[in-house]
């Protein structure tokens, strides 16, 4: 009896560590659901720890230059401060480099692609693309695959992450890794969310209080494409699973030819499936850590969020000249919600304010989620 | 120079004899053996003088035609070049400028086994099929694990990866030539594809009547480059051709591929081993 007592204490105690270990690894912030994984890449903290050495380490490019964290910065919110970003060949992309905040969320990947489901599948793109070039390891995987197989460091944190495995750097690997890595860079400790999940009345200013019944007003419009826990409504996670949600819009940036198009290169979903009921639709990106990832829009074609806000109050950009000319707002495929609005100057302000509470400084500062290589 | 051996080989049991076999195929420009580091003149409609910087395609789903007129599946044998239905031909050998995307191995021929029989065509598609095509590149097998051959940012393979430098200009230019599948969406567009892509951009070919044992698969760049402008690109980025549906520099490819109209493909066809220079 005492024995069986003793088995079911180490039971019990074998299960807790199982629990805490998972909580360890997502330390979810309240009202947050459990992100899904796909069952051939479950969380490890091994993967974790070598997903985040690899995200800070140039030697991920095929010519030493740039590693993810090139592009996606932890001070701001893992975005650059570019209208565009630039690849580890001086190469342009057409797009701005979108926010890692809460990617394990996402139920689509980049700014307009319902095929990259799976950030396994969007990792590859930065790793291998070759227009534009990012990364640059297209053709190169023996040579650099090489540089982490020869160093000490690499060789136990891929035993660790991998320790079936005898030659254990892998595209596969890395790119689970990375995934993991990726996956924990959950963003819940904002002041919305304190006001909201924690309780704290207070944590608002009046300001910030009107911006956020702003958002939320049918006046507005904000929270159809920008609702829920994590200010999009593109998300998947455990308790969707059956009813993921991905959707694209097209808010009336571009109408070149009066019939609607945006600019080759940036035309959204349409590039992809090639019908014309999708051009210039993008997909809706979280809003949290919104006022450290400026510029925004897909291209990276407005400077603030003001600039932002009075885009939505006209329904539209009216571009008067230029090789973009055209005005958007009367872009046959805009979306619905896309009506235009008043504010005023108050109003405008509030919901500057509100935007500017989803910031969330603790994400910024974790070191959980900082350079492991810098040096002290 | 090798052309089709024919081998029986006489089974066990009650099944049939099978045959082995083996298709040589060969990339040509006017006649002329394509290989890198060698500039050949007169390409497309502007005359213009290209180096290949990359020359590869997969070719997939091969069936002899017999003098009944049946197709029987070609069985591949399975190997780092095929794998299942899929075949990697690569005519391209890493040198010169196609250190950018290629490797030193080559491939010119696809092998298999058939049930014994007088066939007198070959009917197959250039491109991976669907149920292949979205595949998690990082695990796939070879030669669906090619880092060059998967696009990264629209899902599946590059069929075909026959990129040309071009001398129009100078300095040379990239006119890359991509072909793939476009329009890949689930009717939920919540998943990876799983309903064929709108345009699955498979180049299907035919060629009937033509004596197996001495004739080779001939991939003509020139006539797949019938009516193209090769000395400037139309759409500013990237040059080329990237199979996108309204991309202007494919507009004449994908006519000579057969993928516009009902008229067919232009750029194979069967010609004696002989006629072929291969110096």
């Amino acid at each position: 009896m005492k024995h069986l007592w003793f088995m079911g204490g180490f039971l019990l105690l074998v299960l807790l560590m199982g629990a805490s270990s998972a909580d360890d690894i997502w330390q979810l912030p309240k009202g947050f659901p459990t992100p899904l994984v796909p069952e051939d890449n479950p969380m490890t903290k091994e993967k974790v720890t070598l997903g985040r050495y690899l995200f800070y380490d140039p030697k991920l490019s095929g010519n030493g230059a740039q590693s993810c964290a090139s592009c996606h910065q932890q001070d701001r919110a893992f975005t650059d401060g570019l209208s565009v970003s630039v690849g580890s060949t001086g190469e342009l992309h057409p797009r701005n480099a979108q926010s890692l905040t809460n990617v394990a969320y996402n139920s689509s990947f980049t700014w307009g692609n319902p095929v990259l489901t799976e950030l396994e599948q969007q990792i590859m793109v930065p790793m291998f693309g070759e227009f534009p070039v990012e990364l640059g390891l297209m053709n190169k995987e023996a040579e650099v695959y090489a540089r982490f197989a020869q160093d000490p460091l690499y060789q136990q944190l891929f035993k660790a992450a991998y320790p079936e495995d005898a030659e254990p750097v892998t595209t596969k690997n890395i790119v689970n890794a990375l995934a993991s890595f990726t996956r924990t860079l959950i963003s819940g400790d904002s002041r919305y969310d304190r006001f909201v999940y924690g309780g704290d009345r207070d944590a608002l200013t009046p300001s910030e209080k009107l911006g956020l019944d702003l958002f939320f007003s049918e006046k507005t419009e904000c929270h159809h494409c920008h609702g829920g826990f994590n200010f999009t409504h593109s998300v998947k996670h455990q308790n969707n699973a059956q009813f993921i949600e991905m959707s694209f819009h097209n808010t009336g940036l571009y109408n070149l030819d009066a019939q609607g198009a945006y600019p080759v290169g940036n035309r959204g979903v349409f590039e992809i499936t090639g019908d014309p009921q999708d051009m210039g639709k993008f997909r809706a990106p979280s809003l949290r850590n919104v006022a450290l990832t400026a510029p925004y829009f897909h291209d990276g074609s407005a400077q603030t969020l003001e600039e932002v806000i009075r885009f939505y109050e006209a329904g539209g950009r009216d571009i008067p000249e230029g090789e973009f000319a055209g005005d958007g707002s009367t872009n046959p495929n805009k979306s619905g919600f896309v009506r235009g609005f008043t504010l005023t100057d108050e109003e405008r302000q509030g919901l500057i304010n509100f935007l500017n509470s989803l910031t969330d400084e603790t994400f910024i500062t974790n070191e959980r989620f900082s350079n492991p290589h810098a040096s002290p | 120079m090798k052309f089709i051996t024919t081998l029986l080989l006489l089974l066990t049991g009650l099944t049939f004899a099978q045959q082995s076999v083996t298709l040589p195929f060969a990339a040509t420009l006017n006649n002329q053996m394509l290989a890198c580091g060698i500039t050949f003149e007169n390409a497309g409609m502007n005359n213009t003088s290209i180096e290949i910087q990359d020359m590869r395609f997969y070719v997939s789903d091969i069936r002899l035609i017999n003098t009944q007129g049946e197709e029987v599946p070609l069985v591949l044998d399975q190997n780092p070049w095929q794998y299942q239905t899929v075949a990697l031909l690569d005519f391209e050998d890493g040198s010169g400028h196609c250190a950018a995307s290629g490797n030193e191995a080559m491939n010119h021929t696809v092998t298999g086994t058939i049930a014994e029989g007088t066939y007198t065509g070959v009917t197959f598609n250039m491109g991976v099929p669907f149920e292949l095509n979205h595949a998690d590149a990082a695990t796939a097998p070879s030669p669906l694990n090619i880092s060059s051959l998967f696009w990264s940012w629209q899902g599946g393979y590059k069929h075909a990866r026959m990129d040309l430098l071009t001398h129009g200009k100078d300095p040379a230019e990239l006119w890359a030539i991509h072909i793939g599948s476009t329009g890949c969406v689930a009717d939920a567009r919540v998943m990876a594809p799983q309903a064929p892509c709108a345009n699955p951009n498979l180049v299907n070919v035919r060629l009937e009547n033509i004596d197996l044992n001495s004739s080779v698969i001939v991939a003509d760049i020139g006539a797949l480059l019938t009516n193209v402008d090769v000395s400037q690109s139309l759409e500013l980025a990237p040059p080329g051709c990237m199979s996108g549906a309204d991309d202007p520099d494919c507009s004449s490819l994908f006519k000579n591929l057969g993928l516009t109209d009902d008229a067919g493909q232009v750029m194979f066809y069967a010609m004696p081993a002989a006629a072929l220079t291969t110096e």
